[in-house]
Formats: structure tokens, C-alpha cells, sequence
């Protein structure tokens, strides 16, 4: 589960300017080991790219660098992260279905199946990855949300930015898509 | 919550083992805090400029506002009403004092009521100059003593604030006591000409480059006083339909006002009622201009302005105004009168979309209108297949109404861009949810009864899967424009859902 940040005294409504342009060093530290790895792995596998995964993630933690005054409670910066990081990694598939389409050259799949992965036996795991690979982007992001963060369908649905219903939708249709990809009877 | 299943353990499996073989860099944190300090820089120097506009703007004004004497350099902090400006009085570089400042504001009117919060000063503006109601706003980020910025936030569809910035607007104390907006931009919509404090007379000629729903762009200009609403308006403008910016130009007449500062403000569209546009503001000073009822573009004529791609009924302004001319009152064809007929005629007699024979929603304004039409999808229940978009063809209030795109949600037409030129063949394309749809396109022009090229039929499916459909045209396209639809069904009946786009030929 994600660790809470204390909110600090006084609260965080309307700090002093100084407070307010720039975080402590340490809050930024502690968010950073505390969530830094976890979102760079979300969004790696959101997107299949870990250059990408890292960008994405970084440009969140300035992004939330940049507006720390309007952050409403310090201990909403997680789930903020969690939410930039999965508008950065959608605007990237954005941008890579543009230029899949036009770049017939492209030979590399931006795939989790590597050879590596296959000569050392992980099978299984590439085959469950391909078939989420397979998934449209926000059945992919819902399953991610679910099985990788183990988050409940509230906090998914904040991070998606839909509502509760629509995240069971696209839970259920995720599985029982990878349901069919991978032989299985449907959950 | 129920044990997992097989399937959903294998998921967790192999998503917890491949986060696993990804480590991130380790000088990561050094790289944000980086980042973040060039960002921050960036942010004070974009906002030293706005206040180095502000002073411009200032130095520009000094003849305008009644200071008759350029070597004094201690004012008094109450402006001068009693004597007349001087035109001929050279300008001053002299530092200006708070007394002659807040006239660079764009808001509020220092004669009015002030602010002693930025953020309060930034709703007002918001508010009665760029008309969003009830605006989510960040909190204040100050930049240095006494000047900061606001962002106005992005709103979804449904009313959820989003992360970003709709628009930045800087605040500053002007008078070193209350807040004044100097300032607003956006990322979307850029106004370059005319230049903050620029003198302008009727009709102010108004540049930039923008992008948004359709590529419409819309600019007023409002005056700088509570109430007064605003003074002039421009009939929308086409900028960028997709993510780049694309330039955009429009003359705003005006007639009156009761300030001699005004505010131009350059706005995108999103398609949805909740959204909070992008905007970017500049204050101008109006030079004295014809008196009331003397406006160069007399209400009631209509004007050769239509910015839209004309898809259907008229090709032409002229048709619109010659139906303006004839039609009226409950003469002629009258339902052009009506938006909701209009979008109905459209669907089933131009598109020969015939089943879907219903309003299914309606919202229409002064000068524009989205019409949802549909069919019943089951005894009791209607279905919307597409929201279609209309604006009034001209500058009178009773002009006809003009069919110039659809509002589109789960079926869109992306490609080619709205207002692009058309050739042959033309690739058309996307984004679908459904399940066992079956794409058809055609493309359609005012003067031929039948399409000028079709292409079927494409099984699409999925959430916002990409389609992607190439249609040949039978022969040249002869009118000003013309309608790509894009449509499936096949479910209850053979049409349940189009979109449409314009492209010029």
C-alpha cells in the first residue's frame, strides 16, 4: 500500500510563499524513495519502455515540483504522482501510435519479451505479458492499477480519471480479453 | 472480495515479476531537482517578462491618461480627472509610480472594487472577463514580492478537474496594496497582435496562433468595468484542429464603451459544456471611435466572416444571406430558422440517415447549437447517434442556422484535420468503442445528390481502438466544401452512430 505523508503543521492550504514555490528537500527525498521505483515500474508497464517509464515518472515529480502550492493536502502528492505519471505514459502510447503508423521502417517491438527474458525461462510471464501488451490502453492501465498496485477500484479510478463503474468495465473486459489470449476459461 | 481466480494470479504474477526486472537509474533524484530548478527559472522569466510587458504598456499610456507633465517624478496616488490628455505629450522612460501602474492592469478597474487576495482577483477575472463559471484555480505561486501566478485548471466532461494548466494568469500589486491581473496566457491559444497597451480603433484586428475543438478560435473584447460585458465579438476563427498551432486572424468591430481600457480575449472551444477553454487576455486602450449606433458593421447585415467549413444547407454566405433577405419572416423554407430542424434535415435528408428520426437533446444559444439526434433503441429508450454542431451562417441574430461538425465521443473523425484541403484519395481515420462495428465513410457535397466517394466496410471494435479507412472520390469536388461521415450500426438498425468533418476543397 502507499505510504501517507504527515501533513504538516499549520496545514498546506496557504503556506508562506517561500514554502510555497519550493518543496522541503527532504519531503521531495522522501517521496522520492518511497515512490519513485514503484511508478517508474507502473509506467514501464503501461508503456514497455523503461527510458520512457523513467521520463514519464521524472517529468511527474517536477510537474508536482512546479505546483506544490496548489497542492491541495501533501498527503494527496502519491496518488497526483500516480495520475501525471499515467497522463505522461498515455501521451507517449499517443504520440507512438501517430508515428507507428507513419514509420513503416520501425523493426523493433517495443515488446517485454525479450530474448533474454525467453532463454531464461520466463515463458509464462512473456506470454502473459504479450497478451497484455495486446490489451486496448486503458484496460492495460486498469489491470496494471489492479494487479500491480493492488489498488482498489476508488483510487484507480482517480488515477484514470473515470468514474468507479468504468473501471469494472474496463477490468472486466481486460480479463476476459487476456482470458481468450491466453486459453483460459473467463474469470 | 472473492479469491483470485487463476487467471488474475497469473496476471499478478507476471506484472510483480516484470516491474521487477525494471531499476531505475540512480541519479534520478539529482536529475528532478535539476529539472525542477530550470523549470522554476523558466517560470520567473516568463513572468519578469509579463511584467516588463506591463510596463510597456505603462510607458505607451502615459499620453493617454492625463499626465500633462513629464518631469514630474512624485505623483500624487489620485489620478487626474480634471484636464483633458494631452496627445502631443512626449512619453517619459521614468520609472512609473503606483498612481500611473494600475492603469496597466487588465483587471480589475482601478476605480473599481480591488482585491486583497490574487487568487480572488483571478476568479473575478476569470469569472466576468473570460465567462467560465465557477473556474477551478491552483492556489497562488508567488515569483518574487508582491507578483505571482494563478493557473486555471483543466476541466473533463463530466466536471472533474484534471492535472495542467488550461491557462496561467499573472497577478501583481500594482499600487503595492491590491492585486491586479496583469496578465493571461495559455499553451493553446497565443495572441501576438495586437500588443498589451496598443492603441486601437474599431475594428481592432486581432493575431495569433491557437488550436481546439474544430479549430475554433473565438475573441471579444471586453471592456474594463464590472458589468459592462463585452463590446465586440468576432465570428469564431479557424486555428489548429489537431495538436499543432495553427495562426489565426479576426477583426473585432466595436461600437461603444464605457472604459477607455478593453480586453481582448482570444479563447479555444472544447466541444463540452464543463471544459474550461484555453485563453490568452491582452489590454488594450480604444482610441476615441464612432459614437453609439455608428459601427462600421451595423447590426442586422450579415457579413462574409463565416470561419467554419459550410457543410450543409448553404455552400455560401451569400445563400445564407439571400435567404436571410427572402426567407424571412415564416416565408421560405422556414425551418432554417431552427437548429433542431436543421440538425434532423441534415441526418436524414443529406446524410439518408432516415432511421434515426429524433431530437434526442438540445442546447442552443444565440449563435450556436448542439443538436443530439437519435432513434429509439428500444421501446422506451432513445439513443443519441451523434451531437451535432451549428452556428448561426452570419452576424444577425436571425441568421439561418449552418451544420459545421459534430461533437464526438466514442465514434471520432480525426483525419484529416477539420477545414484541411480535400484530395484523392483521401485516408481517413479515428478512434471507435464498440463491439462488432462495421465502418463505412462517405464524403458528400451540397451540389450531387449522391456521395463523392464511399469505402465499406471496416470491422472495428474495442476502447478507442484507432480505425483508419482510404476513400477514392468518383470526380473533382465543386463546392466550397464539403461533409466526410464516418458511420455504423448494424445492431438495431443500420445506422446507430456518425461523425462528421469538413474539409475545404
Amino acid at each position: 500500500m502507499m505510504t501517507v505523508m504527515s501533513v504538516p503543521p499549520g496545514g498546506v492550504r496557504r503556506r508562506s510563499p517561500r514554502e510555497a514555490e519550493l518543496p522541503g528537500r527532504d519531503a521531495l527525498a522522501t517521496l522520492h524513495r518511497e515512490h519513485y521505483t514503484s511508478l517508474v515500474r507502473l509506467a514501464a508497464l503501461v508503456v514497455g519502455d523503461r527510458g520512457v517509464a523513467e521520463q514519464v515518472t521524472q517529468d511527474a515529480f517536477v510537474k508536482l515540483h512546479l505546483r506544490w502550492g496548489g497542492l491541495r493536502r501533501l498527503d494527496r502528492a502519491p496518488a497526483y504522482l500516480r495520475s501525471t505519471v499515467l497522463n505522461g505514459a498515455r501521451s507517449h502510447l499517443r504520440r507512438r501510435k501517430v508515428s507507428d503508423r507513419y514509420d513503416a521502417r520501425r523493426t523493433v517491438e517495443p515488446a517485454f519479451v525479450t530474448p533474454e527474458s525467453s532463454a531464461l525461462g520466463h515463458a509464462e510471464r512473456a506470454r502473459v505479458m504479450g497478451a497484455l501488451r495486446r490489451l486496448p490502453e486503458r484496460q492495460r492501465e486498469a489491470v496494471v492499477l489492479r494487479y500491480y498496485l493492488d489498488l482498489p477500484e476508488a483510487e484507480i479510478a482517480a488515477a484514470m480519471g473515470v468514474s468507479a463503474g468504468a473501471v469494472k468495465s474496463h477490468l472486466h473486459r481486460g480479463l476476459a480479453s487476456l482470458a481468450t489470449h491466453l486459453g483460459e476459461d473467463q474469470p | 472480495m472473492t479469491s483470485p481466480t487463476d487467471l488474475e494470479t497469473r496476471v499478478q504474477a507476471a506484472l510483480t515479476g516484470e516491474a521487477r526486472t525494471v531499476e531505475p537509474t540512480g541519479d534520478s533524484l539529482a536529475t528532478i531537482r535539476r529539472r525542477a530548478r530550470a523549470a522554476h527559472r523558466r517560470r520567473r522569466t516568463a513572468l519578469a517578462g509579463a511584467g516588463a510587458a506591463a510596463l510597456v504598456a505603462v510607458v505607451v499610456a502615459v499620453p493617454l491618461v492625463g499626465d500633462d507633465d513629464p518631469d514630474v517624478t512624485t505623483r500624487s496616488n489620485t489620478p487626474s480627472t480634471s484636464e483633458a490628455p494631452d496627445p502631443t505629450t512626449p512619453t517619459t522612460t521614468e520609472a512609473p509610480d503606483p498612481a500611473s501602474s494600475v492603469d496597466a492592469a487588465l483587471w480589475p478597474d482601478p476605480a473599481g472594487d480591488l482585491f486583497d487576495d490574487p487568487v480572488d482577483a483571478v476568479r473575478s477575472f476569470v469569472t466576468e472577463v473570460v465567462g467560465i463559471d465557477d473556474p477551478p484555480l491552483s492556489d497562488y505561486l508567488e515569483a518574487e514580492p508582491g507578483a505571482g501566478e494563478v493557473d486555471v485548471l483543466p476541466r473533463g466532461e463530466d466536471g472533474t478537474v484534471l492535472d495542467g494548466a488550461a491557462a496561467t494568469v499573472a497577478v501583481r500589486q500594482l499600487d503595492g496594496e491590491h492585486w491586479f491581473v496583469t496578465a493571461a496566457s495559455s499553451e493553446d491559444v497565443q495572441i501576438d497582435d495586437p500588443e498589451p497597451g496598443a492603441e486601437v480603433a474599431s475594428p481592432v484586428p486581432v493575431a495569433g496562433r491557437g488550436r481546439g475543438f474544430e479549430g475554433n478560435i473565438l475573441v471579444d473584447l471586453r471592456a474594463r468595468s464590472a458589468g459592462a460585458g463585452a463590446i465586440g465579438s468576432a465570428a469564431p476563427a479557424i486555428a489548429g484542429a489537431g495538436q499543432d498551432l495553427a495562426p489565426f486572424s479576426v477583426e473585432v468591430p466595436f461600437d461603444f464603451s464605457p472604459s477607455p481600457v478593453a480586453i481582448v480575449v482570444a479563447r479555444n472551444t472544447s466541444g463540452a459544456d464543463l471544459a474550461v477553454p484555453g485563453f490568452s487576455a491582452v489590454g488594450v486602450r480604444l482610441a476615441a471611435g464612432p459614437g453609439p449606433g455608428t459601427t462600421d458593421t451595423p447590426s442586422g447585415t450579415p457579413t462574409d466572416a463565416f470561419r467554419y467549413q459550410p457543410l450543409w444547407p448553404f455552400a455560401s454566405q451569400a445563400e445564407a444571406d439571400q435567404w436571410l433577405r427572402e426567407g424571412l419572416p415564416g416565408g421560405h423554407q422556414p425551418w432554417h430558422a431552427s437548429a433542431e430542424a436543421t440538425a434532423q434535415f441534415f441526418t436524414q435528408n443529406y446524410l439518408g440517415f432516415g432511421e434515426i428520426d429524433r431530437i434526442t437533446s438540445a442546447d442552443v444559444g444565440a449563435t450556436e447549437a448542439w443538436i443530439g439526434v437519435g432513434y429509439e433503441s428500444e421501446p422506451g429508450f432513445e439513443s443519441t447517434s451523434a451531437v451535432v454542431h451549428l452556428v448561426r451562417f452570419g452576424s444577425d441574430p436571425q441568421a439561418p442556422w449552418e451544420v459545421v461538425g459534430t461533437r464526438d465521443t466514442d465514434l471520432t473523425l480525426e483525419a484529416p484535420d477539420y477545414g484541411s484541403t480535400l484530395s484523392s484519395p483521401v485516408t481517413v481515420g479515428g478512434e471507435i468503442t464498440g463491439v462488432d462495428e462495421s465502418l463505412q465513410v462517405q464524403v458528400h457535397q451540397i451540389s450531387s445528390t449522391e456521395p463523392l466517394g464511399t469505402a465499406c466496410c471496416l470491422p472495428a471494435g474495442g476502447d478507442a481502438s484507432p480505425w483508419e479507412m482510404t476513400v477514392e472520390l468518383s470526380g473533382p469536388a465543386t463546392d466550397p466544401a464539403v461533409t466526410v461521415v464516418v458511420f455504423t450500426g448494424g445492431h438495431v438498425q443500420d445506422v446507430e452512430r456518425f461523425a462528421i468533418t469538413g474539409l475545404r476543397t
